[in-house]
């Protein structure tokens, strides 16, 4: 056996075994597979209910990672200029 | 020889009693994502925890950490050493006498500049293990 904990939406949080169930778990025989956070839990049944699709992260240009690092060596030149490095 | 067997029985329930490890939860579906949540469990008897963790629901990655009470701090994963993109994912933790908070999972891919995002299916808790004694 399983022991399930929903969110306040019914949507799965997690799944332990049985002997590590706490107060707000709910007994199963089976966990959906794959995802199971795509998961709620209605009625004793699963029911398919899968979030948007994270974005992923932007990843920078070429270009911006070129520009950043320019800009970080006229950083580090202007410190050496000032003497503000150790 | 049957009091030799007691004295070496009291002895062993004396130090398992002091020093020990035990597991306290396990994740059912490591391979699933977790949400910043919170795992009740009764750690009054326990002078750490050790939480072993996944760098994520995709790599089979396992590693330990042990974690104070009423402290937080954060769980940290690296993968690809291999690759130009080595990818961060951690996720903060705090333990107290009444159970284990997870924060929410996040992913930072080192070289690029951009910041890290939150993931559901980053560093991932696979089980708690209580410990107490002297470590």
């Amino acid at each position: 056996m399983y022991a399930i904990n929903l969110d306040e939406e019914g949507r799965i949080l997690r799944a332990t075994f049985e002997e590590f169930k706490d107060d707000q778990s709910i007994l199963v025989e089976t966990i959906p597979d794959g995802d199971i956070t795509e998961y709620k839990y209605t009625n004793g049944s699963f029911v398919r209910d899968p979030l948007p699709a994270e974005a992923a992260a932007e990843e920078p240009t070429a270009e911006e990672d070129a520009l950043n690092m320019l800009i970080d060596h006229e950083e580090r030149l202007i410190n050496l200029e000032f003497g503000m490095t150790e | 020889m049957a009091t030799l067997d007691t004295a070496l029985q009291q002895l062993i329930t004396a130090v398992t009693e002091r020093i020990g490890m035990k597991l306290l939860w396990s994740n059912a579906s490591p391979t699933s994502g977790f949400a910043a949540q919170t795992i009740s469990l009764d750690l009054s008897g326990y002078d750490f925890v050790a939480i072993q963790h996944r760098w994520g629901t995709t790599v089979e990655d396992y590693h330990f950490s042990i974690v104070g009470k009423s402290k937080k701090t954060h769980l940290k994963q690296l993968e690809n050493a291999s690759y130009a993109n080595v990818i961060l994912t951690s996720r903060g933790v705090t333990v107290t006498n009444t159970g284990v908070t997870f924060e929410a999972g996040y992913s930072k891919t080192i070289y690029s500049s951009s910041s890290g995002g939150s993931q559901a299916t980053s560093l991932i808790p696979v089980a708690i293990y209580g410990l107490k004694g002297v470590i």
